[in-house]
């Protein structure tokens, strides 16, 4: 347990919050809450994972690892000896989470509203899925298990999780933004007083949604900015940031004597064209596509349609139901972000290749995979110098590739996965990365009727109506202040692994030596440094194997071996 | 029983022990400690679960739950949709087991060895992983406890195959194994903080593998050593029962029986031989080259699919036909005879729905057959003989386990294996979840 005079930690996450928008308004002192924090702490800037994609980001925060040892590379996992996709869950991580270590020394911790914390898990504290990783309402969203039912009576099933901006007016979204921002504070409060946490983790997400979807709206220099933008729409980032400064306000004045830490997993920032990177690699030869427009050949795969078909007859049905109805209706059809994932992963794209003569291939933003012999299940690429040939080559072709309509190049940097990454869980990383967001462009897979066509204009994600105008960026934010931190300290960057080793150092307890993140020292006084030396521990530890489903191939080994030796398999 | 504030709990599972086996030893004047032990509480038979396996039954005590709503149906069961096959772990268990309802409500918990329990879902205290784990490294929550159990020279599980090497060294290694999963259990017991503590005793199932017959026997060869396996654990049992106080209980409870085996009978040859199956290569390598014709498969123990038109990947049995085919093919298995003897081999064949429901029914079989003491069923596809004997002289049995109260008496009846759950549950205080198959043993 803490000694008495060391301060318990609050850790408030605000989902691609950037200092280009924090700074102006802290100015016009819009963000007192944060000002405060600004003046009477440090701040830096913050470097996310690359790429900078929530789920990554956020399995780097909790574990202090990189993606390479947490096994956390994207929103999706090829599933072993196939070629069919699925979302990842937070038992897919390899690596030890801050709440796993808080829990083995007897720390108790809150950890609320966090991404890819879905299944919750046991812990010595209460845990709360983030909406981004939870498949809908009606899962078990909470540890304990029995917390959801208690939110769900105490604070209605409305705003407890974030909105789905499926099919949404943009007013009405809002409107659910701000709502979700006021009840997930009260919820953070209530159990803040209920229970002695010695660490309480809390993240808005709704930052990150309301500069996807509001961005055009603010920026006046924006193309496409309408000037007769409504007010409220036009201010509506704004009145997020103001919402959750609110809530830090509040959050800490039940905590007096805390040391508290504001972070973003990544940034944002305006983009404006999209980047069709699967028609590249086809038009490059590297895919190869059956035919456009066959019907998938799959079993199963008809699982994602239900989904769209349910959340359409949501919508409609939400404009014409009596009101008495809409929050059951709301309740069973809501399919959240995940179905819309899986959905996406078993697009056409997926069913057209012909993965017998695709030497690359892409199903998630920016990273390309080649179809490897010995790792993919019909991979004719060998391992060893032609793999290295044509990554070079992908490479080199990425670097030249400019866009047409502004004679500029689009890919700013392309990285082989040994550049970004290491460690034991390295088996699951894309082969090449690709940064574009500074450049002004998103990479999409191509829209059905693109007509290879290498670049567009959608501003849309599929099954989603309202338009979005802004991407991430690598550079987040970081605030701290407490009874420790040094004062008005502006640093130089760290990086979001660092703050699972930071946290552990304020509780008083040891650093795993596999973290990949380091104590940001120059945070805290010199007298409170001196005072109490990094202590460094055992390892924290690989968890479990691979894949939420199947043990690994060696795994599966050791383990067949066993029972055939005993007979209960040939 | 007295009311104090921290009621605890200790159980001890002796895998594939059964009842019969123990009273007869105690009736020879074996197993002092364990004598004396039951005649302060109540000692009853136990009924396993079906198929009978102890990846099944323990998860089936561990959650208070069948498989349909556990659904953990084998050692290896068949992923639906495809004729793959794969090892269950922790992440197919569905629902919360005893140790996390316990974590839920603070109790702090030591739980080793327990199938399945890997990989180690985290709980308020110490889990230590089954025999399916790979690697200690791997399979123990937290890992900081690893340099403890390392120290103390913990083994996850004997190398079975040293006995096909020679069964005098096999004896030789189970007893080491048998010793430093004692000194482990000692240990926690002693030096932690706990609530319920829980430690699972593979080897005795792994005895009864290989040297069953004998012990029945009385070969010469090895009964010493069988029984002084069965002696070690009286002592471990008689030390850990002088450590227990007033306020803590003991359960102990195997999760079979034991027999000799008669035959093992290849379930996918008779199918075969008899027209339900068929495959494309000749041998296959895998289910997945089953002939589209074929009308059901095979899975070890006696489980039997039909070959499902939308639900198998070359699935041919319309769903029309599925109950008439069902019926005909339980009916055919159920009049299989031993060659040699002429005697059945099969108690009955159940259907999905007589033997299983819950959440998790999709994933069952479409019949489980259940065999008759001694006819020990597998699923080979490479070899074609129906009957055949191997190394192994034990199989498990349905009805025979044991289960042990030290603080209560149960009922004068057998019992079901789900029942051990709720009844740990109330012991110590705990509202059961509402989803359990059965309720707390009245006292």
């Amino acid at each position: 347990m803490l000694p008495a005079s060391q301060p318990k930690v609050v850790v408030i996450g605000l989902d691609g919050a950037t200092f280009d928008l924090l700074d102006p308004w802290i100015e016009e002192g819009r963000l007192p809450a944060l000002r405060r924090i600004a003046e009477q702490g440090g701040r830096r800037v913050l470097t996310s994972t690359i790429p900078p994609h929530s789920f990554p980001a956020w399995a780097s925060f909790y574990t202090g690892m990189n993606p390479g040892r947490h096994g956390i590379f994207s929103f999706y996992m090829r599933e072993p000896d196939r070629y069919r996709w699925r979302p990842v869950d937070a038992g897919d991580r390899r690596a030890v989470a801050l709440w796993e270590i808080l829990t083995a020394h007897g720390l108790r911790g809150g950890f609320l509203n966090i991404p890819l914390t879905y299944p919750p898990e046991p812990l010595n504290g209460v845990m709360i899925s983030g909406w981004l990783g939870t498949p809908s309402l009606s899962s078990s969203f909470t540890y304990p298990p029995e917390l959801k039912d208690h939110l769900l009576r105490r604070f209605g099933s409305d705003s407890i999780l974030e909105p789905d901006p499926y099919n949404q007016d943009p007013t009405i979204y809002l409107r659910d933004l701000l709502a979700s921002i006021d009840t997930q504070t009260r919820i953070v409060l209530e159990l803040n007083r209920q229970h002695r946490f010695d660490v309480t983790v809390a993240v808005f997400g709704q930052v990150d949604r309301v500069q996807h979807f509001f961005w055009k709206q603010m920026d006046a220099g924006y193309p496409g900015h309408d000037p007769k933008t409504s007010e409220a729409l036009k201010t509506a980032i704004r009145q997020v940031y103001e919402a959750v400064d609110l809530a830090i306000d509040r959050i800490l004045a039940q905590e007096p004597g805390a040391t508290v830490f504001i972070l973003s997993d990544h940034g944002t920032g305006p983009y404006e064209r999209d980047l069709y990177l699967d028609a590249w690699l086809e038009r490059e030869g590297y895919l190869v596509r059956r035919g456009r427009g066959g019907t998938p050949g799959l079993a199963g795969w008809s699982a994602c349609s239900p989904h769209r078909a349910v959340t359409g007859t949501y919508y409609w049905l939400k404009r014409w139901l009596p009101s008495g109805l809409r929050g059951y209706v709301k309740a069973r059809a809501q399919s959240g972000l995940l179905a819309r994932i899986r959905s996406l992963a078993m697009s056409p794209m997926t069913f057209e290749v012909d993965w017998e003569r695709t030497r690359a291939y892409s199903i998630d933003e920016g990273r390309i995979y080649l179809n490897l012999r010995g790792r993919e299940p019909a991979g004719c690429v060998s391992p060893g110098a032609e793999s290295a040939r044509l990554l070079e080559e992908i490479r080199a072709g990425l670097m030249q590739l400019v866009d047409p309509q502004t004679g500029k190049p689009v890919v700013e940097s392309v990285y082989l996965a040994e550049e970004l990454y290491e460690g034991a869980a390295m088996s699951r990383a894309p082969d090449l990365i690709l940064s574009c967001e500074r450049l002004g462009y998103q990479i999409k897979p191509s829209p059905a009727g693109a007509g290879g066509e290498l670049f567009g204009s959608t501003h849309r994600w599929p099954g989603i109506t309202l338009e979005h105008s802004a991407n991430h960026r690598v550079e987040g934010v970081f605030l701290a202040a407490g009874p420790s931190v040094r004062r008005g300290a502006r640093l130089p960057s760290a990086r979001i692994i660092d703050l699972a080793p930071t946290i552990l150092y304020c509780l008083g307890l040891p650093i795993p030596s596999d973290m990949d993140g380091r104590v940001l020292l120059d945070l805290f006084e010199p007298s409170f440094t001196q005072a109490h030396p990094v202590e460094m521990g055992q390892e924290a530890g690989y968890r479990g194997s691979s894949g939420s489903r199947e043990m690994d191939q060696e795994e599966l080994e050791v383990v067949r071996r066993r029972l055939r030796g005993i007979g209960y398999l040939e | 029983m007295s009311k104090h504030n921290r009621q605890r709990c200790v159980v001890i599972g002796l895998d594939g022990v059964p009842f019969s086996f123990l009273n007869s030893l105690m009736a020879n004047g074996e197993l002092p400690n364990l004598r004396k032990i039951f005649s302060n509480g109540s000692l009853r038979q136990l009924n396993s679960v079906i198929p009978t396996v102890s990846s099944v039954a323990w998860t089936s005590f561990m959650t208070g739950k069948n498989p349909g709503k556990h659904g953990i149906y084998g050692f290896v069961d068949r992923e639906l949709n495809t004729y793959n096959t794969f090892i269950p772990t922790t992440r197919n268990i569905r629902g919360e087991t005893l140790w996390e309802v316990l974590s839920r409500h603070g109790k702090r918990v030591v739980v080793m060895n327990v199938p399945i329990s890997y990989p180690p879902r985290p709980v308020n205290g110490i889990l230590v992983g089954c025999f399916l784990t790979p690697t200690l490294e791997k399979g123990v929550y937290p890992p900081s406890i690893v340099p403890t159990l390392q120290r103390l020279g913990y083994r996850i599980d004997v190398d079975a195959w040293i006995a096909r090497k020679s069964l005098d060294e096999f004896l030789k290694e189970l007893k080491t194994v048998l010793e430093r999963r004692a000194e482990v259990t000692l240990h926690f017991l002693r030096n932690g903080d706990w609530d319920f503590l829980m430690m699972h005793f593979m080897e005795t199932d792994r005895l009864h593998h290989f040297l069953w017959e004998q012990m029945q026997a009385a070969d010469e060869r090895y009964q010493s050593r069988c029984l002084d396996i069965y002696r070690f654990i009286d002592g471990v049992i008689g030390d850990l029962w002088a450590e227990l106080d007033g306020d803590t209980s003991l359960v102990m409870l195997s999760d079979h029986g034991f027999c000799t085996i008669r035959q093992e009978i290849n379930l996918n040859a008779w199918l075969r031989q008899n027209g339900w199956l068929k495959f494309r290569n000749d041998p296959p390598a895998s289910l997945e080259e089953i002939h589209p014709d074929s009308v059901a498969y095979s899975v070890i123990p006696g489980k039997i699919y039909l070959n499902l038109e939308g639900r198998e990947p070359q699935g041919s049995v319309r769903p029309a036909e599925y109950e008439r085919l069902r019926d005909q093919l339980a009916r055919q298995i159920a009049g299989l005879r031993d060659s040699e003897s002429g005697e059945f081999a099969v108690d009955r064949v159940l259907t999905r729905e007589e033997a299983y429901c819950g959440p998790a029914f999709a994933q069952a079989p479409d019949l489980i057959v259940l065999p008759r003491d001694g006819y020990d069923l597998k699923a080979d596809l490479k070899k074609e003989r129906l009957f055949e004997r191997g190394i192994f002289t034990g199989m498990h049995t349905f009805s025979d386990a044991f289960l042990f109260f030290s603080s209560r008496t149960l009922p004068d009846r057998t019992i079901e294996m789900v029942e051990v759950m709720p009844t740990i549950l109330q012991e110590m205080g705990i509202p059961a979840p509402d989803d359990l198959d059965a309720a707390p043993l009245a006292v």
